[in-house]
């Protein structure tokens, strides 16, 4: 039979790597979580119309499709000086929603709670949705899959084309919605609904009614206490397309705010030889190397740190359902990086409560979805929550809008000082017995699959597939084991 | 029947994919997707014959043409931490949606040169088998016998 190689694997040229070196005792001393891939499409889209950067610009990665053009297409209303109508926003915001939800749900259903409900050590060709599929059934996954396929028409309805949304316009929309589409979303919505609240409670069934999992939840093993940035709207509450990015310190005090080109004045950006990846981190703080707790540089971002930093979500359901959440930890911050799922089936819920609110909007259909462009100013700043996090387009253009320079800030970068150290504690909580199977390659991504990370995203590369390796080094640097997941 | 061409249009020869689609979708339904997670899945349903057309590496000469049936296909290991891999989504959709999914599915793959340099054109190598890649997929999609068909796997 043929060797059939069509995968990232071999597209990257690379892949993520987890490093351990041992003490003399042999018990974990460092660990390193390295991104040794690099694409750059900051360079990419140098030259090219700020106008035409979303399209290239979704396709970073074949799962972050949605935010990437978003990103670039909000920095693009702003190098032409203009502002959408409140219906091209309304558009925007849906699909973007529906992107969360179809993003949120393979994540959780195919990645996260796969952790859980095929149980840790299981072999990682079992611990996926097709292990999943044998333990709960082909009709639930079924159905979780029918209900996510409703998400992505949403996306495709509103986008123009199957996957990677087409219809960017600075200023706008590139088009309306008719009535028909309009009713069809409606009855999508429905089940995204269903979806949602089955998440919710999924997570609770699974995961916090299980006495060893609920456990793990409150295990300080496997809390990251860092700075947490997130967005909100007037009220606190979490939003998504639009807000105010808000950054707060372990301890929950908020130590700053701000919106566009002013993230420069609190992110500064470290580069260490040994990650392709950047560490960004708190100007206020200064670098002080990967370390947790008070007075850490680091600030993460994500479905977590968005709950930490604001005061709940603009939805019903949603907020009964982090009332619940906060009261099962005690209070916020929340610190357990298993929360992050639970936070991220809360969010599946949220969204879907937001586009059945939108879908009957009585200005939804308005077929006035563009104003003109104004001049060209030269430089747009883009942010919104992606589902892995806070998301950062900065594009600097020439007087005809082509691009001159370009800097992305992305989720999994914000978070690569987080993922050190959760991989790092795991690896001190799981490796320390000296055995090292095959299982443990597992048990220590369970450390940074909550973060969703995304290399394809955090070095610009493509599409977005993460191949691991697990090296174990005596403190001699003799090399004991070498794990891979591919 | 339904033609899926996948990679990215960017970056030289992986954009194969999303050429081909761009040609064959004058006369036949094709549509075009960066990777194969669960949307993959969502537009194969309910299609009798469905082409799959993707940049391969396997070691062969650039510019070869190739065919991939399902059982090799399934054969590819799992990777993937953050989506479906291409034999994960069609294993999950034989398991999920036996009766909708297709009754026959290919596929045509070519040798890839370049995958990784930032240009839309495909490398000269792959350029020159366009022209088989094409007039098999169209074979394939309408049931035409040809024995160049098996003649390049």
């Amino acid at each position: 039979m043929k060797k059939l190689v069509i995968e990232p694997i071999t597209r990257l040229e690379g892949h993520g790597k987890i490093t351990v070196f041992l003490d003399e005792k042999g018990k974990v001393d460092e660990v390193f979580f390295q991104v040794v891939e690099f694409m750059g499409y900051e360079k990419m889209v140098e030259g090219v119309p700020i106008e035409e950067v979303p399209r290239i610009a979704s396709t970073i990665c074949g799962v972050c499709r949605a935010v990437h053009f978003m990103a670039s297409l909000k920095a693009g209303d702003q190098v032409f000086s203009v502002e959408p109508p409140p219906v091209a926003k309304k558009l925007r915001e849906l699909l973007l929603s529906a992107h969360h939800i179809e993003d949120h749900t393979e994540i959780l259903y195919a990645m996260g709670l796969s952790d859980f409900i095929c149980g840790p050590t299981a072999p990682s060709e079992k611990r996926n949705i097709l292990g999943v599929t044998e333990i709960v059934g082909k009709d639930f996954v079924k159905d979780v899959l029918q209900k996510r396929f409703s998400a992505a028409r949403i996306v495709e309805i509103l986008g123009g084309k199957t996957a990677h949304p087409a219809a960017s316009v600075p200023g706008g929309w590139s088009k309306s919605l008719s009535e028909d589409e309009v009713r069809e979303i409606q009855k999508l919505a429905d089940d995204c609904l269903e979806l949602g609240k089955q998440s919710v409670e999924l997570f609770k069934e699974v995961v916090v009614k299980n006495p060893e999992y609920s456990k793990l939840l409150k295990n300080e093993n496997f809390n990251v206490v860092t700075n947490y940035m997130g967005t909100v709207d007037e009220k606190g509450k979490i939003a998504y397309y639009e807000g105010t990015k808000v950054i707060i310190d372990p301890e929950g005090n908020r130590i700053g705010e701000f919106e566009g080109k002013d993230y420069l004045n609190y992110f500064a950006e470290r580069t260490i030889p040994w990650s392709y990846a950047k560490f960004p981190y708190l100007k206020s703080v200064g670098w002080k190397g990967f370390v947790d707790g008070k007075g850490t540089p680091f600030c993460s971002v994500g479905p977590l740190a968005r709950l930490n930093v604001s005061e709940g979500y603009s939805t019903p359901l949603a907020q009964k359902a982090y009332e619940e959440m906060v009261e099962f930890f005690g209070g916020k911050p929340i610190y357990n990086i298993f929360a992050y799922h639970w936070a991220r089936a809360i969010e599946i819920l949220n969204h879907a409560e937001i586009v059945k609110e939108l879908s009957q909007d009585p200005e939804i259909t308005n077929p006035n979805t563009c104003n003109p462009v104004g001049e060209v100013s030269g430089e747009g700043v883009g942010i919104i929550e992606a589902p892995r996090g806070t998301l950062i387009h900065h594009y600097w253009t020439d007087e005809n809008g082509m691009v001159t320079d370009a800097n992305m800030v992305v989720p999994t970068t914000f978070n690569n000082g987080s993922i050190q150290m959760a991989v790092k504690k795991a690896a001190k909580f799981f490796l320390n017995d000296g055995n090292y199977d095959e299982s443990k390659l597992n048990l220590i991504e369970m450390a940074h699959r909550p973060y969703d990370l995304c290399l394809a995203c955090a070095t610009h590369a493509f599409p977005g597939h993460n191949p691991f390796e697990l090296n174990i080094y005596s403190h001699e640097g003799k090399l004991i084991k070498s794990i891979r997941n591919f | 029947m339904l033609v899926v061409g996948l990679g990215n249009p960017y970056f030289s020869d992986d954009g194969l994919g999303y050429r081909a689609v761009r040609e064959l979708c004058r006369e036949l339904p094709a549509i075009h997707l960066l990777s194969p997670g669960t949307d993959f899945l969502r537009v194969i349903l309910g299609k009798r014959r469905v082409a799959v057309i993707d940049a391969v590496k396997t070691g062969e000469k650039p510019g070869t043409f190739l065919t991939f049936n399902l059982k090799e296909i399934k054969s590819y290991p799992k990777s993937s931490t953050h989506t479906l891999s291409i034999s994960d989504s069609i294993s999950l959709g034989y398991i999920l949606y036996p009766e909708e999914m297709p009754e026959e599915l290919l596929l045509f793959g070519v040798e890839a040169k370049d995958l990784t340099t930032f240009k839309r054109e495909l490398s000269p190598e792959v350029e020159k088998a366009l022209p088989k890649l094409l007039r098999e997929v169209k074979n394939f999609i309408k049931g035409g016998e040809d024995e160049s068909f098996s003649s390049g796997r």
